[in-house]
């Protein structure tokens, strides 16, 4: 019987209601995304819809048990889940989206446990007891508690029940009791007089490490080949199934298998492993090469074929890159079993002049037979390759779809550094990195798996980099050569009063940041990019070369990213989304971090703490000077309005004027071009004297009606009251002539038009207000367009005009302006309409409608007026330009806001704001439209409190 | 017996028929304006407690009076000493704050020290308008106080609970409210007032007012023509019947929830979408002209539990955001609906989301962005 382990699927199987909800569950958090169909996608912009995970993972069910689980996630896991309505356009499961957060997910892989991983094998009380003492000398080996933490003395002393659920060994009551008795009476342990209530503890005797070895070293003989002039037979001498069962249970999940092969080749110091999933004609085989130092005969027997600790112990960095050993317990060799049921394995090293090839027919060993008779064959072959180590896995025993093959490559090209930081290029014999690439292989096509990381580090807006020395010096520096900027290293230290000042605890930590801005990444990279930030976005963390997780992971924010840039408190985007990049945290002895008992992550110790405080703040300082550079870009940018302006043109001119100087001293022969620049000048001049002549008149104009202003925001306040108290007779006086009908109107009448004039106080009152302060803002159109509507609607009752608003689309915001500057736009427009309105002598109707496009917030201001003729729709623009009647009021009814000052002032506001204003069709059954375009604001203009 | 308010303000002639709209509001209140004295003078003549209550104006010191003397106090300062005053005598008077516009709101807000002053503040420009509930709630204050008073000067126990007509109220309520003064009659009256109004009455939490009575019972008042007999057979034994429940209809919560929880098919209130609560009710009460509000928007959850504070309509939890005001923990806080968030309607008034709902509105507004 083979070893197998199957892969659990419910696809079908009959379940009950508390199966069905668990099963869900775990597809919801995406843990079982290897068993779903590809139909319809569960999962949509961050939600999840629990009905399409049920019918994607073949789940039985009824009706009734998706409201159960409706009821359930809304009632009992009401905090780790939310229902919302549905991110796509869905009838039948619109009702079935929920958002999650980290909670659930913890949920979900405790109950993943409890359904899809395999029950450990069990093992035989000789096992048990072989195994215990084996972990318990590694344990006292690597120094660490049954905690994964510091042990308690020196020597360490363990408690074997703890020692036993450490590594969740499945034994039995009485057996702990007999093998503590069974190993004390041999001398391997000795009790420690330490001791706790009921629990004795333990020290482990020098023979207890002596019968370990031994052990090992019968398993490793085991495993050894016995090779007879570069031709032989090995043979297993001990009970096969105790090893197969003890390696497998390391690597039950497929992707785990495959990243410890990879590992072996990280620990040959190999620069490259690639792998290449096959199929042919209905048969698989995955093949994995590393470029690494290979194998001889005796690192095959003892490395590869040998499941012992003392060899990594020993040697716990690799030889050439000095690298920290990745993979476990020389576990590969069950990864390859876990893989396939045929193994061959073919390496080289520099020096041989031969290969060596072993071949493994996994399907011999089971317990039943005797493994005397298991051959395994070894032979000297032709060298295949210059150096390096390929492992051909046959008959594989999962079927691989591409989704599983993306899920491997991922799980690998995530556990390994990006490339290595401590060393630079620059030193010889560094670490040049370790980069893995897949591929598939389809009958004869291949197809390669892109590289999972250097196709975006190139569009990065900037790079950020932090270390901290061993002396817990911490410096950091940016560099982006989109905007040249190249600071630091800065100097930081743990608090801000003391940049210089060490860290404490913290050393010998490296970091790197990509940082992206979604509207600065290249146009046509954008998508791609955005969506590899989605989806692996953060900051990740790599001990000693691999990953630790769950740093970095999608729901994960260990830096307080994600919380940071909800509350803005730095302002530029640093959410986990805007980076990627990576911590490399050294810790040969794994003195400063300790992982934590379940693996998962690391203590949070004073080390860690500080390692996150510095990590994020310098994120969030590093970003500043390119917030800073972006400011300034946007800001001067706009040529067009640079050309136009006085000081621009007397730019140029002097710069003209010192190229001048310098070529005709230089050069006699420029003396020819003299002529023609002077006259160039004398027109540069002329126009800017022009163009000073309009302003200062404009600027008399503006004075005028600034004062004006002034004195409407002087007295307000003192007609609000006079107001008041005129509004108080006049209800005094209605009530008092309530009898008599025809003073009575008269007097509701005398309220209405006091009420109309309060409307429009009220309007001046906040806009005076509006003005002490002037500073912009980033507006949401809506903003705008409802508080003039509230105070020109008592007028358009007047005038008999309805006014209609549409708004498409939300979140408009604009980019930062004054809200003064709106209310004269829209006043400007509103006056023109009326005029346009009362000339038609038709029913008057306006409408604003406001939208996006392309970048830009719209704001289209329809009347059905008496129109612009086609014919003249061109010089009305004209007119903007050529409109210099800044004389004063001159139009018909008096007031300032005539077309002549108007439009201008309005075309000048847009076009400060880099926006621009335009005629353009109207809707049916309106005469004119002017539509206003100005800029929507980019994440980092909309205030905290914008929404 | 009228109900006899002081105001003090420094433009008398233009505040006179402002004052007289607002007394002929009301039968029983009558309202005297002078110009403020100088200080000392001033505290003298009020501390002689003829008048039920104050009404004051922000800003004493601008206009002159009828001799051309000007006074160099604001109200802030005479309220305070004013309150200093009370409580060292143990009698109280409401003080009510009045003002021209919302201007006031800048220099008084930001004043956090001073609101404690004032049991309420009015608009001067709302007078014309809501002139008959502000005369109301003003004499409510004053009867009130009076109120406290007679309870302050007998030996009873829980004087709190007997202000708010709620027997063994702490063994209910949260005892924050009382804040230790549950038991405490030496307390002045003001700080009995002020502990009852701001904690209970201003504000849904153990109290709640009509409208959200209406929300939670699914209730369309406009469309309901049996709403006041439905107040009168169901609700009347919720109704809150404490200290200034006169000018401020209330109803105890849990009462309302026991109340629902005694008709025969009445039970998880909360859970029942407006439908259901109603046709309970109907069938019942044996009132059948009561309807079922409507959600403000298709797809709505119907489970209402929250007033809008824009729209004044019922929502459900699920549509309901928190605006950020200064809430006490018992209390339920400010909602709007989506629907105003969305159209923008809370910024309007000035009023932001609560920071916690940020990020919910946030990702909506991101998910419908080119909607």
């Amino acid at each position: 019987m083979a070893v197998n382990l199957p892969q659990a699927d419910f696809r079908g199987v009959p379940l009950d209601w508390k199966a069905f909800r668990d099963i869900a569950i775990v597809g919801m958090a995406g843990l079982t995304n290897y068993l779903m169909d590809a139909s319809n996608q569960p999962f949509v912009d961050g939600m999840v819809n629990y009905k399409r995970v049920a019918d994607a993972l073949g789940l039985i069910y009824t009706q009734e048990w998706v409201d159960e689980l409706r009821q359930d996630l809304e009632n009992y896991a009401e905090s780790i889940a939310t229902h919302d309505s549905s991110p796509v356009d869905d009838e039948l499961t619109g009702d079935h989206w929920v958002y999650l957060n980290s909670g659930f997910f913890e949920i979900a892989s405790l109950l993943y446990e409890r359904y899809y991983v395999p029950p450990a094998g069990t093992l035989n009380y000789d096992e048990f007891r072989d195994v215990l003492l084996f972990e318990l000398v590694g344990m006292a080996q690597d120094g660490v508690s049954e905690s994964g933490g510091n042990p308690d003395s020196t020597p360490p002393s363990y408690d074997l029940q703890a020692v036993s659920d450490h590594f969740e060994l499945k034994v039995e009551r009485s057996w702990i009791a007999r093998a503590s008795a069974e190993l004390l009476e041999a001398g391997y342990i000795s009790l420690a007089s330490k001791e706790t209530a009921d629990r004795k503890r333990y020290f482990v005797t020098r023979d207890g490490y002596e019968h370990a070895q031994s052990l090992s070293e019968r398993m490793s003989e085991a495993d050894g080949l016995l090779v007879n002039g570069g031709q032989g037979k090995v043979f297993f001498s001990v009970d096969a199934s105790h090893i197969s069962r003890l390696g497998l249970e390391l690597v039950a999940k497929q992707e785990t298998a495959v990243a410890e092969l990879v590992k072996n080749g990280y620990d040959a110091d190999a620069t490259t492993v690639e792998l290449i999933f096959r199929e042919r004609d209905g048969a698989t085989s995955l093949e994995i090469f590393d470029n690494g130092s290979g194998m001889d005969m005796d690192q095959l027997s003892r490395g590869f074929m040998r499941l012992s600790t003392p060899n990594k112990v020993a040697e716990p960095l690799s030889a050439k890159y000095n690298r920290q050993k990745a993979g476990r317990k020389g576990i590969g060799r069950f990864a390859a079993q876990r893989l396939g049921r045929r193994l061959v394995l073919e390496t080289a090293t520099r020096e041989m002049r031969f290969g060596l090839r072993l071949e493994i027919e996994w399907e011999h060993f089971t317990a039943e037979r005797d493994l005397v008779s298991v051959p395994i064959s070894i032979s000297r072959i032709e060298k295949p390759f210059a150096q390096g180590t390929m492992l051909h896995i046959l008959d594989l025993r999962d079927s691989w779809s591409t989704a599983q093959i993306e899920r491997s490559h991922r799980h690998v090209a995530e556990l390994i550094q990006p490339f290595p930081l401590a060393s630079t290029s620059a030193e010889k014999d560094g670490d040049p990195g370790f980069r893995a690439s897949f591929a598939r292989e389809r009958n004869g096509e291949t197809e390669v798996l892109a590289d999972a990381w250097t196709a975006f580090f190139q569009h990065a807006l900037a790079e950020i980099e932090g270390s901290v020395d061993s002396a817990g010096r911490a410096s950091w520096s940016v560099t982006s050569d989109r905007f040249q900027i190249t600071q630091g290293p800065t100097s930081i230290g743990p608090t801000k009063e003391e940049p210089t000042a060490p860290f404490p605890n913290l050393r010998d930590v490296k970091f790197k940041a990509y940082y992206y801005i979604d509207k600065e990444t290249q146009r046509s990279f954008r998508s791609k990019v955005a969506e590899k930030l989605q989806s692996s976005g953060g900051i990740r963390l790599y001990r000693n070369g691999f990953r630790v997780l769950p740093y970095g992971e999608r729901f994960d924010d260990w830096l307080k990213l994600n919380a940071s840039n909800l509350l803005r408190k730095v302002l530029p985007p640093h959410s986990n989304r805007n980076f990627l990049g990576f911590v490399e945290i050294s810790d040969v002895d794994g003195t400063q971090f300790e992982e934590t008992s379940s693996r998962e992550g690391l203590l949070e110790n004073d080390s860690f703490i500080e390692l996150k405080e510095f990590v994020s703040s310098v994120l969030k300082t590093a970003i500043l000077p390119i917030a800073a550079a972006r400011d300034r870009r946007l800001t001067t940018t706009d040529t067009r309005q640079k050309q136009r302006s006085p000081r621009g043109q007397a730019d140029d001119i002097l710069a003209r004027l010192a190229t001048l100087e310098k070529s005709a001293r230089d050069n006699p022969d420029y003396a020819m071009a003299l002529s023609q620049v002077v006259s160039s000048v004398r027109q540069s001049v002329v126009e800017i004297g022009d163009t000073g002549e309009a302003l200062l008149e404009e600027l008399g104009m503006v004075r005028v009606l600034s004062s004006l202003g002034l004195a409407i925001g002087e007295f307000t306040h003192e007609i609000r009251l006079a107001l008041e108290a005129v509004k108080a007779s006049a209800s005094l006086l209605a009530a008092s002539v309530s009898s008599r009908e025809e003073s009575a109107a008269k007097a509701d009448q005398l309220f209405e038009q006091l009420t109309d004039f309060e409307g429009y106080l009220t309007y001046f009152d906040a806009t005076v207000r509006d003005n002490v302060s002037r500073e912009v803002s980033s507006l949401e159109i809506r903003d705008v367009v409802n508080s003039f509507l509230g105070v020109v609607s008592p007028k358009t009752k007047r005038n008999e005009v309805s006014l209609e608003k549409a708004f498409h689309g939300y979140g408009l915001f604009m980019r930062p302006m004054h809200k003064s500057e709106w209310a004269s736009i829209l006043i400007n427009l509103f006056t023109n309409s009326l005029k346009a309105i009362r000339r038609a002598g038709v029913p008057g109707k306006i409408m604003i409608e406001c939208g996006r496009a392309d970048g830009m917030i719209y704001l289209d201001f329809m009347d059905n007026g008496d129109g612009i003729p086609p014919t003249n729709s061109g010089r009305i623009f004209d007119a903007f330009f050529t409109t210099t009647s800044l004389s004063g009021a001159s139009e018909e009814d008096g007031t300032f806001a005539g077309m002549g000052m108007g439009l201008k002032i309005v075309r000048d506001i847009v076009e400060t704001a880099e926006g621009q204003i335009m005629l353009r069709d109207p809707k049916p059954n309106f005469a004119t439209c002017f539509r206003i375009l100005v800029p929507e604001a980019s994440d980092e203009e909309i205030p905290p409190n914008a929404y | 017996m009228p109900t006899r308010y002081l105001c003090l303000d420094d433009e008398v002639e233009k505040v006179r028929p402002i004052v007289q709209v607002l007394e002929s509001a009301h039968p029983d209140l009558t309202i005297e304006i002078r110009a403020p004295h100088k200080f000392d003078d001033e505290i003298r003549q009020l501390t002689k407690f003829e008048y039920d209550g104050f009404l004051l104006d922000l800003r004493l010191d601008r206009g002159a009076d009828a001799d051309g003397k000007r006074v160099n106090y604001r109200a802030l300062a005479l309220a305070q000493e004013l309150r200093t005053r009370m409580t060292e005598d143990g009698r109280g008077r409401p003080m009510v704050l009045w003002s021209v516009d919302d201007n006031f709101k800048l220099s008084y807000d930001k004043d956090e020290t001073s609101h404690d002053l004032f049991d309420k503040q009015y608009y001067k420009a709302n007078i014309t308008r809501d002139g008959r509930s502000i005369a109301a709630e003003m004499i409510d204050l004053a009867t009130g106080y009076k109120a406290i008073a007679v309870i302050r000067s007998k030996t009873v126990k829980n004087p709190y609970s007997r202000l708010i007509d709620l027997p063994s109220a702490f063994e209910i309520l949260d005892p924050r409210i009382a804040q230790g003064i549950a038991d405490d009659r030496a307390y002045p009256a003001h700080v009995f007032a002020r502990s009852i109004l701001r904690n209970l009455i201003f504000g849904n939490g153990p109290l709640i007012d009509e409208r959200t009575l209406a929300a939670r019972l699914g209730i369309d008042i406009e469309a309901s023509a049996d709403w006041p007999k439905l107040l009168e057979k169901f609700a009347k034994q919720a109704k809150y019947t404490g200290v200034f429940g006169g000018a401020w209809p209330r109803w105890w919560m849990h009462k309302i929830v026991e109340a629902w929880v005694a008709l025969p098919d009445g039970n998880n209130l909360q859970r029942l979408e407006a439908t259901q609560r109603v046709a309970t009710l109907k069938k019942q009460l044996r009132l059948p002209r009561l309807e079922a509000a409507k959600p403000i928007a298709k797809g709505y959850d119907q489970r209402y539990w929250y007033v809008c504070k824009f729209l004044k309509a019922p929502i459900a939890a699920a549509e309901a955001v928190q605006l950020f005001v200064d809430r006490r923990e018992w209390q339920d806080g400010i909602y709007a609906s989506v629907q105003a968030i969305l159209d923008r309607r809370h910024k309007a008034d000035g009023y932001e989301l609560h920071p916690f709902e940020r990020a919910r509105i946030e990702d909506l507004i991101q998910s419908l962005k080119n909607g």
